[in-house]
Parts: structure tokens; C-alpha cells; sequence
């Protein structure tokens, strides 16, 4: 319990949590070239191509991780603002204010390779019946709400509080998402791959899980890149910040190096 | 490698436009993502030195006698 206690202190603090995870920030970064490279260039070259679609089947390598991670990234914003709410943690603030660029890009894309994945299967890009396209772009909305939100007001506690507020309240949207293709089957198909069933051979899914994974080690770069820069923009005036600028301060230098001696020495 | 079969790969069985559209424009964003997230932590960390470097010049510059004189 002490122990426990103690690592949640540590996680509230923004010097800990910059040191620490400057070494996570370089392998997530190298792991998720590594997956992205390695399940695209499998999904566009080795993967069969489907008997019905054909060859514009492979658009799923990009589209399915792109959508997954953009729902997870909000799940992430939402339980930030939860945490934020709750216990007032300065890092919650952080990350919900560090991450809504990258899911909104996200969301974006997941909308535009669909749409373009729809002209050739459907006959359309766009079709405003059906709920997952919709639902999908109301995610986008809420990308753009969080954003504008924290623009637009000028105190950054009460801007805190208030994004913290729409990502719990968006997070309904979530299942709506995941439920949409069964509550209201329009063109959107159900889902191919669930935790328990795979309706795929393996030489399809098996790139497609490859790209998953190696797009939520793109979130975790990206998270933690983003995070630690707001928090040297939040901390600058202190001198545990003055003393890793000048080189002093334990850990410095590990994000610019390989970061291997900090991640074996713990 | 075959010609042939590299042109049939790389048209995509005439979905070669959807396919690619996806696929390129997927690249770009997600680069840009990644540059813009090293590109403000390196910005960030060059206007830090910067100013560290100002305020350090700031209090070699000003003699103590001067500083105390502001004060009152």
C-alpha cells in the first residue's frame, strides 16, 4: 500500500514523470517504426487480396489501426480529465492538453481513408444514414470542441477543468461508435476482428495486428514527447528545469542519447 | 523482379488510386505529426538556453549596488 501510494505521488510529479519516460519516448518511437514499416509493407505486398473487394481490401492496414487508437486516445482524454477532476493531478492536465492534436489527426484520417476505402466498395464516399460514419465525425467534433476549448479561455486551471469536463461527457460517444454498425446496420460492416473471433485467415490479420500495435506505440511517442515538452513549458521558471538545460540534473541527456544506461540502470 | 507483376502490384487491380490516396496521404499526416512533436521540443528547448543565458547575462551586467538601488 505504501509502495503503491508512493509510485501515485511520483506520477503526479512532472520533474519524475519528465526523467523518467525520457527513455520510453526513444524505444515506443523506435518500436512503432519498426511495426508500421513492417505490417504495411506486409499488408501491401504479401496479404492475399479479398475475394469480393479486391485490392482495395489493403486500405484496411491503414484505416482500422487509425480509427482503434483514435477511440483509445479519446479513452485516454477522458479518464486524464476523470484523474484531473479527482485529484487535481498537474500531469492530467498535461496530457489532456498534449494529446488532442494527435487524435484529432487521427480521427481525420480514419474519416478520409474510409471515405476513400467507400468509393470503391460502396459507391460512395460519404453517406450522412450511416451511424458509424456519423458517429465517427462527431469524434471529430469533440477533437476540435477540446481544442478550441483550451484556446478560448484564459486561465489555464479554469481551461483545465473545463476540458476535463467535455472529454468525460464525450466519452459517451465511445461505445456509440462501437455499437453503431449492430443498433443500426446501414452500410458499415460489423466488426471483423473482436477479442474472442477472428473472421479473417491469418496471413490477412496478422499485418493488421502488426499496424495496431505499432500505431499505439506511435501514441505512446507522441504522448510522452508531447507531455514532456509542456512540461518544460510549464516548469521552465524552476530550477530543476535550469539545471537539465545547463546538464546538472540526473537523467539529463537521456532523450537525446539511446537512453539504453538510464533504462537498464532502474 | 518481373516488369509485369510490379505493374500489376502497383495498380492495385485498378483500385491503384484509392489505395495509394489512402496510403500517401496516411504517410504525410502522420510524418507531420512526428516533425511537428520534435520540431516544438527542440524550438522549445532552444528558447530556454536562450533565455537562461539572457538571465544570466542580466545579473553579470547589472552591478550589486545598482540592484539594491532598484529595490528602494
Amino acid at each position: 500500500m505504501g509502495v503503491l501510494k508512493r509510485l501515485w505521488h511520483r506520477l503526479g510529479s512532472p520533474r519524475w514523470f519528465f526523467h523518467m519516460m525520457a527513455p520510453w519516448q526513444w524505444w515506443l518511437g523506435m518500436l512503432s517504426a519498426l511495426l508500421l514499416l513492417t505490417g504495411t509493407f506486409w499488408g501491401l505486398v504479401y496479404a492475399p487480396a479479398d475475394y469480393q473487394q479486391g485490392e482495395s481490401f489493403r486500405i484496411i492496414y491503414v484505416h482500422v489501426p487509425t480509427v482503434i487508437v483514435a477511440q483509445s486516445v479519446y479513452m485516454a482524454l477522458g479518464v486524464a480529465g476523470f484523474v484531473l477532476l479527482v485529484w487535481r493531478m498537474k500531469l492530467a492536465d498535461v496530457a489532456l492538453k498534449a494529446i488532442v492534436p494527435f487524435g484529432m489527426a487521427l480521427t481525420a484520417l480514419g474519416l478520409f481513408t474510409g471515405a476513400v476505402w467507400g468509393r470503391p466498395t460502396w459507391g460512395t464516399y460519404w453517406e450522412w444514414t450511416d451511424a458509424r460514419l456519423i458517429s465517427t465525425l462527431i469524434l471529430l467534433f469533440l477533437y476540435f470542441g477540446l481544442y478550441a476549448l483550451r484556446e478560448s479561455i484564459s486561465s489555464a486551471e479554469a481551461a483545465g477543468r473545463a476540458c476535463a469536463i467535455l472529454a468525460i461527457v464525450g466519452l459517451v460517444n465511445i461505445p456509440v461508435i462501437k455499437y453503431s454498425v449492430e443498433w443500426w446496420t446501414t452500410l458499415h460492416q460489423g466488426e471483423t476482428i473482436t477479442l474472442t473471433r477472428i473472421r479473417m485467415p491469418p496471413e490477412m490479420y496478422i499485418p493488421l495486428l502488426i499496424n495496431l500495435l505499432g500505431m499505439y506505440c506511435l501514441f505512446g511517442y507522441v504522448l510522452i514527447a508531447r507531455m514532456r515538452s509542456e512540461i518544460l513549458r510549464r516548469e521552465r521558471d524552476t530550477t530543476w528545469v535550469g539545471a537539465w538545460l545547463r546538464g546538472e540534473e540526473e537523467g539529463a541527456g537521456t532523450d537525446n542519447s539511446n537512453g539504453k544506461g538510464a533504462l537498464h540502470g532502474r | 523482379m518481373d516488369v509485369d507483376a510490379f505493374i500489376q502490384w502497383a495498380t492495385m487491380g485498378q483500385h491503384g488510386f484509392y489505395v495509394w490516396l489512402a496510403y500517401g496521404v496516411s504517410l504525410v499526416v502522420l510524418l507531420l505529426v512526428i516533425v511537428q512533436t520534435r520540431m516544438e521540443a527542440s524550438s522549445l528547448r532552444k528558447e530556454l538556453e536562450l533565455e537562461m543565458q539572457l538571465k544570466a547575462r542580466e545579473s553579470a551586467l547589472v552591478p550589486a549596488t545598482a540592484r539594491e538601488g532598484q529595490q528602494s
